[in-house]
């Protein structure tokens, strides 16, 4: 159908324009959306009756009757001519438009499409008409003198009365004639106008538009006699053009040799464009606007034409583009537009002027289009014959992108939202690889300033030594002693000091001297350790084969389950220092490096009671107190350390070497709280703030 | 007067397709010119005044669809011509040879004696084909005048246009107001009662 090709705006769907009693033809809103056919069996009863009451509407009627018949769709005339009935039944309504007239007042308001109010006001031209009242303030407006304007109507109204009396004539009617009186009405207006005294001071513009509102005034409320008499071929000839164009909807833009570009969207909307004012044309009633129509058709070809070729398209170009255009609209009642305009027009108009030359194109498309063959196509006879006929099958451009319009325009949305995401997934993964980047960067970073940290303080376990003097003495000792000796001699050191104790107090102060440059690095190193220093002291602790010579002496129980049962009792002064210690070893009494605390704390007990500085020098040189001494500082943690460390010792009483830990801590403690004293202050102090410093040391330069 | 002009003649320019109708048109028209050029509509259709004898004469131009396939169907553009503008290509000898019968569908579409034979593209000896001689000759056995012109360079368009415009304009005026109709295109009978497109 014809109406797929137009634009949306103008598109209605099929059941709109068919008969309303489901026949099958298409029916007019002017017959009460019936088709011919079914309007006239309908009304048919009731007209005769009518006329028989009111004959005096019956000379009315033939005035009224190509106003009815015109207004059928082409297709409505299709499906007359179908049925071989076409001028009998014309002259049938002719005799009872009358009463049709009377019915059309009331459809009238039913029409939907393209009903302009001048569509409708024509339609009742015999009642005041709002189209007349629009036309007489047109006429106030022009300027010319009253006397023209005076002289102009009466013109109008004589031409006017000439037209129907013609047309409601009985003699038989040729479109010729008519249109001769037409033209020489004009041009026995022009000469009045540009003649006449009364027009004396009007301007030359006003003269041409005296003209040009005289042709309309007279064309638009005779739109309805004139437009396709019932006496021509016209409407027969827009069925057979629409047939044509019809069949050769296989022509595609390269058959003509224009530059449409059929499925540039671009190139199709301009294409619409001028389809839309091509069908147009129908919707005007004045052959001026007509004109006006056909150019701004033309022009939006010249546009289209302009894109595609880059440049100024020639008369070469519009042509085919023109004709191309005219095949894809397949306008409606093309052939009654283009002879309403050839007969009825001011001559001059097609023969000049803008308007005239587009016109002239049209109709040469026209006639290019009822004439042409293989052979102006540039395709073979039979070619052609077998495309016309429909017995070779073919694809268009332009009808197939009109059917994949939907889908085409469904994929390039969707082409748009992936394209969308595919920015937005570019963006992600290259977020993606710069944060990996930045990552590496990190790590390298990071590596790289742990290297060069390590570098310059490296983490150097230096096996204890202890002095080989003291090993030595330790020896000696053990040996001249025997195991309860030794175990006497730390009883005696529990008890409050003994000569063996003295003795190692004694080692250890000869031995201070060396061992203070070796403490002050390991605190050095310990800052730089940072979590290693709190594992160090556990190893230091465990590796010293010297310390773990003792282990064999598990039967001093006596000693720690008297400190130990005194545990709770904790009370401040160095007694006090020692039952805290014996606590400490409830759990580890088993343990095998007991006894080497044991042997530090009963320095350190020893120490307390003679000299608190050498108890701190002691600590270090036997590397179990050094990494605690930093403890100090963090004084929250100490309390908790003890208090899980009595916990685990208490509830499992499973011996492990984790429990060797908390024995070292004791000491501390004991000496945290000897810091409370005012007695002990230096002791810890000394060794607290001595590391302390050398962590700001350390740190403050960065 | 203030209608601007005195006369108003409609031109049409024919000839094969791809001689340059329409670049002589856009040439011509757009071109700046001693005469004051109005307006310019569209592309192809193309409105300029020129003063010839200080008269003022508005010039419309039509041009035309060269391809052998519209031949048949341009005699509606030959309706209320002044003057035929009959274009060849001096490079191309088969446009030259059509000339013959560009001006037998002219004899058959209309009664216009106004014509001019334009030579175009006449900026390239190399390649030029159609000799002025020859084109002289048929021009005079033709009873036509002849101009080798190049819209390319802008060589002769106006002289040929203005050449034209006064053969049409002196023809206008030799005849008087009663036989000016014989100007105006016999296309049917409506014919005597037009009104004129000149004054």
């Amino acid at each position: 159908m014809a109406t797929a090709a137009r634009p949306p705006s103008l598109r209605l769907g099929q059941q709109d324009l068919k008969c309303r009693t489901g026949c099958g033809f298409y029916g007019t809103p002017q017959n009460d959306g019936l088709c011919s056919m079914c309007f006239r069996e309908k009304f048919n009863d009731k007209q005769r009756k009518l006329r028989q009451k009111a004959g005096e509407t019956a000379g009315l009627a033939p005035g009224h009757a190509p106003g009815f018949t015109d207004r059928r769709s082409p297709q409505h005339g299709h499906h007359g001519q179908g049925r071989g009935e076409q001028q009998p039944r014309k002259q049938e309504a002719a005799e009872t438009s009358g009463t049709l007239q009377k019915k059309k007042f009331t459809t009238v308001l039913q029409k939907t499409l393209q009903a302009g109010a001048q569509k409708i006001t024509q339609q009742r031209s015999h009642v005041p008409d709002p189209t007349e009242g629009q036309f007489l303030l047109q006429l106030r407006q022009l300027r010319i003198p009253d006397d023209g304007k005076r002289k102009l109507k009466l013109e109008i109204q004589r031409l006017d009365s000439e037209i129907r009396k013609y047309i409601n004539g009985n003699s038989a009617k040729n479109v010729d004639e008519l249109s001769d009186a037409v033209q020489n009405a004009y041009t026995k207006v022009s000469d009045i106008v540009h003649n006449d005294p009364s027009f004396e001071i009007a301007t030359n513009e006003d003269r041409d538009s005296a003209i040009d509102f005289f042709e309309k005034v007279v064309m638009t409320q005779n739109h309805k006699f004139l437009f396709s008499p019932y006496f021509t071929e016209d409407e027969d000839s827009d069925v057979k053009v629409q047939k044509r164009i019809r069949q050769l909807s296989w022509i595609t833009a390269k058959h003509l040799d224009c530059s449409i570009d059929e499925v540039n969207a671009e190139a199709r909307d301009l294409v619409y464009n001028a389809i839309s004012e091509l069908v147009g044309i129908d919707s005007y009633y004045s052959p001026q606007e007509k004109l006006q129509c056909t150019v701004r058709c033309c022009r939006h070809i010249f546009e289209l034409l302009k894109r595609a070729t880059g440049g100024p398209a020639s008369a070469d170009d519009f042509l085919p583009a023109l004709i191309f255009v005219v095949l894809k609209a397949n306008p409606v009642r093309l052939h009654s537009n283009i002879n309403f305009v050839t007969r009825f027009t001011n001559a001059s108009r097609v023969m000049s002027g803008e308007g005239g030359y587009y016109f002239t194109n049209l109709c040469s498309a026209i006639a290019f289009i009822e004439n042409l063959n293989g052979e102006s196509l540039g395709i073979s006879s039979e070619e052609f014959g077998a495309l016309m006929s429909g017995q070779q099958p073919y694809s268009t451009p332009w009808e197939s992108a009109l059917l994949a319009c939907e889908s085409l325009h469904l994929i390039s949305e969707n082409m748009k939202r992936m394209e969308g995401l595919q920015k937005r997934n570019a963006l992600i993964s290259s977020g993606i690889a710069s944060f990996e980047k930045e990552l590496i960067e990190f790590q390298r970073e990071v590596t790289e300033r742990v290297d060069t940290v390590i570098a310059k303080a490296p983490l150097n376990l230096l096996p204890i030594k202890t002095p080989a003097f003291l090993i030595g003495q330790a020896r000696a000792h053990l040996l001249s002693d025997n195991e309860a000796g030794h175990y006497q001699a730390n009883v005696l050191s529990g008890g409050g000091g003994s000569l063996t104790t003295q003795s190692l107090t004694a080692a250890t102060s000869l031995a201070k001297p060396s061992v203070a440059p070796e403490d002050s690095g390991l605190s050095l190193k310990d800052t730089s350790i940072g979590s290693m220093g709190r594992l160090s002291p556990l190893q230091q602790n465990l590796q010293p084969a010297d310390h773990l010579f003792a282990s064999p002496m598990f039967n001093y129980a006596a000693f720690d389950a008297v400190s130990l049962l005194e545990d709770p009792v904790t009370t401040e002064g160095n007694d006090g220092d020692v039952m805290m210690l014996g606590s400490e070893f409830q759990g580890g009494l088993t343990n095998i490096n007991y006894d080497f605390d044991l042997s530090d704390q009963s320095g350190e007990n020893s120490t307390a009671d003679e000299s608190k500085l050498n108890l701190d020098e002691f600590d270090p040189l036997v590397q179990k107190s050094s990494p605690i001494a930093q403890k100090p500082p963090a004084l929250p943690e100490t309390p908790t350390l003890l208090d899980s460390t009595t916990d685990s010792l208490i509830d499992s009483e499973v011996p492990g070497t984790a429990v060797l830990l908390p024995s070292p801590l004791k000491p501390e403690v004991a000496n945290y709280r000897g810091f409370s004293n005012f007695d002990i202050p230096s002791i810890s102090c000394n060794t607290g703030d001595f590391s302390s410093l050398g962590h700001e040391g350390v740190e403050e330069p960065k | 007067m203030a209608r601007g002009f005195d006369h108003l003649f409609k031109l049409l320019i024919i000839g094969d397709s791809g001689v340059g109708k329409s670049s002589l048109l856009i040439r011509f028209s757009d071109d700046t010119f001693s005469g004051s050029y109005i307006t310019t509509i569209g592309v192809d259709f193309k409105i300029r005044t020129v003063d010839i004898d200080g008269l003022r004469v508005k010039l419309q131009i039509w041009d035309t669809a060269g391809q052998e396939r519209f031949r048949t169907i341009t005699s509606t553009y030959y309706r209320g011509t002044h003057g035929v503008i009959v274009v060849y290509d001096v490079t191309n000898g088969e446009s030259f040879a059509n000339v013959r019968r560009w001006l037998e569908e002219i004899q058959n579409n209309c009664d216009v004696v106004n014509k001019v034979l334009v030579g175009n593209k006449n900026d390239d000896p190399d390649r030029k084909v159609v000799i002025f001689e020859d084109a002289q000759r048929f021009a005079k056995q033709m009873d036509i005048e002849l101009y080798e012109t190049s819209a390319k360079d802008n060589i002769n368009v106006d002289n040929m246009f203005l050449s034209i415009t006064r053969q049409v304009l002196h023809h206008k005026l030799r005849t008087s107001p009663n036989e000016q109709q014989k100007d105006i295109v016999n296309l049917n009978t409506t014919n005597n009662h037009r009104r004129k497109c000149c004054r």
